[in-house]
């Protein structure tokens, strides 16, 4: 499966205490392939957050990082009566040494460091008002510089 | 001598400025 998410780096953080910084729509476009399955647009909304050497609960000294995004009203073809409800991808270092900030990260090291990695579908079959979802292991990241503004120049030197 | 200064200023108030708009697509596999 491939899974395309753009965040727009700008959006206005929201720090909830000392570990976790939350952003409000930052998702600005998703994309996706599940097998023949695949979608994506603009979401109707998003939120996103990144926790930064937050303590492990119940293991003091621990500290770990999380970055996890989730958008709603991501258009995709129904599977029969099942439609997609939400995608959620939460990626987890509890050693807590790849991220040094709240901020979005601009570029991911290779999802080795991580030590959980998924994104979720939800589905929701309206014709019996079950739900569901399937969840996929992440195992591979690239982040292209945009080569179309100065963003692609200071892509050069990010981290 | 000059100019070579002009450039450092050039650049560093370019990179030193916050962008307004600066999207980033992660594509993941799995």
């Amino acid at each position: 499966m491939t899974l395309d998410c753009t965040v727009e780096r700008s959006t206005t953080p929201e720090p909830q205490d000392a570990y976790v910084t939350a952003y409000t729509n930052p998702v600005t476009m998703v994309a996706f392939t599940a097998g023949s399955w695949s979608g994506g647009s603009a979401p109707g909304n998003s939120g996103a957050t990144v926790t930064n050497n937050a303590p492990s609960p119940g293991q003091p000294g621990v500290f770990y990082d999380q970055w996890s995004w989730n958008a709603l009203g991501v258009t995709a073809p129904p599977l029969g009566s099942v439609h997609l409800q939400s995608l959620t991808s939460t990626l987890d270092d509890i050693e807590g040494t790849v991220f040094d900030s709240g901020a979005i990260p601009g570029v991911f090291p290779a999802l080795g460091v991580f030590d959980g990695k998924t994104a979720t579908f939800l589905l929701v079959d309206y014709s019996s008002f079950q739900s569901g979802y399937f969840m996929a292991t992440l195992s591979g990241v690239s982040t292209p510089a945009r080569g179309t503004s100065w963003g692609g120049i200071k892509g050069l030197y990010r981290q | 001598m000059r100019s070579v200064t002009c450039a450092v200023l050039f650049l560093a108030a370019l990179f030193a400025a916050p962008a307004t708009a600066e999207p980033v697509t992660h594509q993941f596999t799995g």
